[in-house]
């Protein structure tokens, strides 16, 4: 039996599609809202349902053996895991944005608003630029506007809601997609499991 | 004095029982204060991956610390001139989690200095693998010992890579099985498809030496890959005339600071624990850092980690 863990939400949802046509389908798994845990013992596999940030953590302490999450949250937490494939769905990119037409004078310190600190001070660390990162966790497009922040790092799909809210790119710092990865142990122990899984779905 | 097993705790009795092997191998107890001088430790850091040590200042003003590690001051404390075998059971140090916290963890753990050759490789391994019998025993769980030869990836890396911090990418991206990205990578900095292949292959390889050889001879082109691989299959097959019943998986996913570790590097894995139970290795390396030229090879066993 293989314990995967993957995120709520629309990205999940395609993910679980994916391991569906492969054979690693769970009946009621896409119906049943408030239902956290789905087992299809036949085909091996229990499905959780988890927050997107979270899924590196059950994978990394075993709690799951393997999972889907984007490679922001892999760039984020650094979890100890296997990373085994690039599943190519929930593609988007992690970028620096600020209002439009601003340009970084390089003087003083930066505010960086985000829900990534550590993405955002590898990047800048990367150009020397010393950095003042202010965590937040949602609505990140709106600290610019209130001078709460000179410039944000956050994940952008279309661009639209930058652009609805007056910001624009500044700079990519990394394409992202989901990415399935496993606990190290148990990648050893169910080595037959998971390698017919990921050979079946990267077929 | 009987002591009667009830009143143990499965790690006490594990790691009894650990020290029961050590000794009946001809392993000589190994033991050492709690606080030692913050210089040898703050010398090589790397050696513990980088892992905070607990310091404080004696009422002389010397800075000490609460012991990060074992292996290090057997290695400080060796007489060279003769080959010894030591074993000891301590509690280590360091600061870790979330909240930085201090931590306590006990070790115990086996090690040969001096002259090192197949042999000694050999018995050690057989030794670890016999270490996590007991673990198995005392947790009820399967275990697994994976293997690896660092001189190996470093024999590849060395002929096809020859920017360090490509190198250093690479070696991550192997020990992550990251094979998507690695493939990236190589066709971003241009590297030799052989090397990208060798790579991907090895990401994707593990399992008893009969089902990896293949894999392994395609790519040991040079002296040093060649090198390490027969030293590979000499200890395998060194392992399994001392512990037949070993069950030794290669995994080159296994990746070990190449500044210390030289040559074999292992690991023990169990069911029900997320991370490793044991680990160790040759660590050639950190005797010549510590101006003692000669072969060493050890490991140490988590006993706290052990839970029924």
């Amino acid at each position: 039996m293989i314990n995967i863990a993957l995120q709520k939400g629309r990205i999940g949802e395609s993910v679980y599609e994916i391991f569906e046509s492969h054979g690693y389908g769970c009946d009621d798994i896409l119906s049943d809202t408030r239902r956290l845990a789905f087992e299809n013992a036949d085909a091996g596999v229990r499905y959780f349902w988890v927050k997107p940030s979270d899924v590196a953590i059950y994978v990394e302490r075993g709690a799951a053996d393997i999972g889907v999450c984007g490679l922001d949250v892999l760039m984020e937490t650094r979890p100890d895991v296997y990373e085994l494939l690039d599943l190519g769905v929930g593609r988007c990119r992690v970028a620096v944005a600020a209002k439009n037409g601003y340009r970084d004078t390089g003087r003083g310190v930066l505010r960086v608003a985000t829900k990534f600190p550590h993405i955002a001070q590898a990047h800048f660390d990367t150009r020397g630029r010393e950095i003042d990162v202010i965590k937040l966790n949602g609505s990140i497009e709106l600290a610019p506007l209130l001078g709460l922040s000179d410039v944000i790092v956050d994940l952008v799909e279309s661009g639209k809601t930058l652009r609805e809210n007056g910001l624009s790119v500044v700079e990519e710092i990394a394409d992202i997609s989901a990415r399935l990865i496993a606990n190290k142990v148990a990648y050893k122990f169910l080595h037959g499991e998971i390698t017919r899984l990921v050979m079946s779905i990267n077929s | 004095m009987q002591i009667n097993d009830s009143v143990l705790l499965p790690s006490e009795v594990a790691a009894l029982r650990l020290r029961e092997l050590f000794a009946s191998r001809g392993y000589n107890r190994y033991e050492m204060t709690k606080f030692e001088e913050y210089a040898l430790y703050a010398a090589n850091r790397e050696f513990l991956g980088g892992a905070d040590i607990v310091t404080f200042t004696d009422s002389n003003g010397r800075l000490l610390a609460l012991r990060p590690d074992v292996t290090l001051s057997v290695a400080a404390n060796a007489d060279i001139a003769t080959t010894s075998r030591v074993y000891y059971h301590e509690n280590v140090y360091r600061r870790g989690g979330l909240a930085h916290e201090f931590r306590e963890r006990a070790q115990c753990g086996a090690e040969i200095i001096g002259d090192v050759g197949v042999r000694e490789m050999s018995e050690v391994v057989a030794l670890a693998w016999n270490a996590l019998e007991v673990l198995q025993f005392q947790a009820q769980s399967d275990v697994l010992l994976d293997i690896s030869h660092v001189g190996y990836v470093a024999g590849l890396l060395e002929k096809y890579a020859p920017a360090p911090h490509i190198a250093a990418r690479l070696n991550t991206l192997l020990s992550r099985k990251n094979a998507p990205e690695l493939t990236r990578f190589c066709r971003e900095n241009a590297l030799p498809a052989t090397l990208c292949d060798a790579l991907t292959a090895l990401c994707a390889m593990y399992g008893e030496l009969s089902e990896v050889r293949a894999t392994l001879e395609k790519y040991a082109v040079t002296d040093e890959t060649r090198a390490a691989l027969d030293e590979l299959i000499a200890v395998t097959d060194g392992v399994k005339s001392l512990a037949p019943q070993a069950v030794l998986r290669i995994d080159f996913s296994l990746t070990q600071d190449m500044n210390y570790y030289s040559g074999i590097v292992f690991q023990g894995i169990a069911t029900g624990r997320a991370a490793p139970v044991m680990s160790g290795g040759r660590y050639d390396g950190l005797m010549h850092r510590l101006g003692k030229p000669c072969g060493a090879i050890g490991f140490a066993v988590y006993t706290d980690e052990v839970r029924i």
